[in-house]
């Protein structure tokens, strides 16, 4: 239950269901000890690469490598990779005990050993008394819980997730993705964790790859996707995304001047525009005001919706027919709020005129 | 009249027409209980007089006994073999991701829906030949045809009320195929996998014409017994003899019960 989990390195790994290209050739390399989250729509690809790297799902082409040595072809039981499912998949007929310690039985641990490390693995989740219960006796989160040590307690190369918060409601799994990040920091853990909820992903993970049609279309950072994405989907799917469509992009004083499609002309710090692309405005990076400030970019509109939650303003703004931006600031006590009909104007600076592939 | 009322109205004639259809269902079958007990040499209903003197003389007749002994050492190997072969084939299909699942799933649920004189006629000549015409595996293998279906049924019927991620679960785990079953797939369809075996032997008990083809006077089973008293000599005997039939299967038909609400329970916890 200590030291650095493996290093692993997908070469070309590919899948294909009859004429489906499920997941297309993809090279990936996961750190030790990464936390590494794979996000993107369903249908994306991204359980496919978890059960071809647990070893359900045959892959068509390429390599897996672990620590070294190649997976592809060997069966599940043979990978050492813990897996948590999305519904747990915690046996109904065994105790909790009984389910944590079945990977060490599998391995023919002698009992006395099973029975010192299954008490480890509930003191590490917390839940000591619960060893005797069957698992239709915890709630959610606790079987969440059991689920992690079950699949840690034999200290496999790697734990992979596939959406293993999906099923608890709101509070519980923020609560929850705390506990399955510490969870990973005690035991140094490799982990590759699927989700198609952007927020959890950014929340916990070192890098993220966000997938789409079956390929991955960016790998970084949360801060990097978010800051600098590089397609509009990756704009749009991670964190909400202003998006201008362009119509022509001509140099301008260490930048360029953008002409968009509804006829606005935007200043842009980048120089490598070129029509293929289109303008990302994230709602953070945009003020609104009632007089005209002097600022890079400034359009005139009105505001079409306002909305508080918890926390920030979103406003809607209207720049043109068909053209409505989103705005977001934090909610300090007493900001003045605009009214609806109210027409302000929107600016942001050329650094935040993000220039990204349309498609 | 008011809602209420007539609300009143439409659900006592619910309850007649359940009560009825109820009767209809189960009545026939237990007309022949009061005929077992008659006191006179012939069958009739109502019975003109009680006793329980057909069911000495059975017991004292040598055939009924060693009938009855006939079919169970026929449903027993009947049970056993198609539970085997049934669990085997409902995994595979459920579980199998394999180019014909659906088609193999008809084939193997065709027996059942065949006409059974049809593979009566079809079996003789193949067992005949191969000399098992009139022996003890000759019919075993007639009535596992059958009863595979039967347990296919109940075992798929149970293997499609969980998920595969438990066998996905318990292979990343480190169990090997045998070990997956036997620790993980097995446990959550036993109770599916002993309802089919006890509705395979019902059946076996219960089957006549495959019985009347490929079994011989050594080998005749109850049903078969049953059949050729009743050409010939219509005594209260078959109606004792059926009374026996109809509480063993209705002891089975209870434990089928049993189980299935012990199933559902689990699957609720």
């Amino acid at each position: 239950m200590s030291g650095q989990g493996a290093r692993i390195e997908y070469i070309d790994i590919s899948k294909r269901y009859g004429a489906v290209e499920a997941l297309r050739p993809t090279s990936l390399t996961i750190e030790a000890g990464e936390f590494f989250s794979i996000i993107g729509p369903s249908g994306s690809g991204k359980t496919t690469l978890l059960g071809v790297t647990a070893g359900y799902v045959p892959p068509t082409s390429g390599q897996i490598v672990i620590d070294g040595r190649n997976v592809v072809g060997e069966p599940p039981f043979q990978r050492n990779i813990g897996m948590v499912f999305q519904n747990y998949a915690l046996f109904p007929h065994m105790t909790v005990a009984q389910n944590i310690g079945f990977p060490l039985r599998m391995r023919k641990t002698p009992r006395a050993e099973i029975a010192e490390r299954v008490k480890k693995m509930l003191k590490l989740v917390q839940l000591e008394e619960m060893a005797q219960r069957k698992p239709g006796q915890l709630s959610g989160g606790q079987q969440q819980r059991i689920a992690l040590a079950r699949a840690a307690v034999y200290d496999p190369l790697m734990l992979l997730m596939d959406e293993p918060l999906s099923a608890l409601d709101k509070n519980l799994r923020e609560a929850m993705q705390d506990e399955v990040k510490q969870f990973q920091t005690v035991l140094g853990s490799t982990v590759l964790y699927v989700t198609h909820d952007q927020a959890e992903a950014a929340a916990m993970s070192d890098r993220i790859a966000i997938m789409n049609h079956g390929r991955i279309v960016q790998i970084g950072s949360p801060r990097d996707l978010y800051e600098h994405p590089v397609a509009r989907f990756v704009a749009s799917f991670l964190g909400e995304a202003n998006i201008f469509d362009i119509e022509s992009v001509s140099p301008h004083a260490g930048g360029s001047l953008i002409a968009t499609r509804h006829g606005f002309s935007l200043v842009c710090a980048a120089t490598q525009g070129h029509e293929g692309h289109c303008v990302c405005v994230r709602p953070e990076a945009v003020a609104l005001t009632s007089s005209r400030p002097e600022h890079d970019n400034v359009l005139q509109g009105r505001v079409v919706d306002a909305t508080y939650t918890a926390g920030s303003l979103r406003y809607r703004v209207e720049l043109a027919p068909d053209c409505i931006i989103t705005q977001r600031t934090p909610s300090v006590r007493g900001i003045e709020m605009f009214d609806i009909g109210a027409t302000v104007f929107a600016s942001w600076r050329a650094e935040d005129t993000l220039l990204v592939d349309d498609d | 009249m008011t809602w209420n009322s007539s609300g009143r109205l439409a659900r006592v004639f619910l309850v007649a027409f359940t009560v009825a259809v109820l009767i209809y269902l189960i009545m026939p079958t237990f007309v022949i209980v009061p005929m077992s007990f008659s006191s006179k040499s012939y069958l009739s209903f109502p019975p003109p007089g009680w006793s329980v003197q057909w069911y000495q003389t059975m017991l004292e007749r040598h055939d009924y006994p060693q009938a009855f002994w006939n079919s169970i050492k026929i449903g027993v190997p009947v049970a056993l073999l198609s539970t085997t072969l049934g669990t085997l084939a409902a995994l595979g299909v459920v579980r199998g991701r394999f180019f014909g699942a659906r088609p193999m799933s008809a084939v193997v649920i065709a027996p059942l829906m065949l006409p059974q004189i049809i593979l009566a006629i079809g079996l003789y000549p193949i067992m005949a030949k191969f000399g098992l015409a009139g022996s003890y595996p000759g019919v075993v293998l007639g009535h596992t045809v059958i009863c595979i279906p039967l347990v296919f049924i109940t075992v798929a019927a149970s293997l499609k009320n969980y998920h595969p991620a438990y066998e996905y679960a318990a292979m990343t785990l480190g169990a090997g195929w045998w070990s997956t079953f036997w620790h993980v797939t097995f446990p959550m369809i036993r109770v599916g996998v002993i309802v089919g075996g006890i509705l395979a032997f019902t059946f076996s008990f219960d089957e006549l014409i495959i019985a009347l083809f490929l079994t011989s006077p050594e080998t005749r089973t109850l049903p078969r017994l049953l059949w050729e008293d009743l050409r010939q000599y219509v005594t209260p005997i078959i109606a004792a003899a059926t009374t026996l039939v109809l509480c063993i299967s209705f002891l089975l038909f209870g434990a089928v019960a049993l189980l299935q609400r012990r199933l559902s329970k689990a699957s609720k916890s």
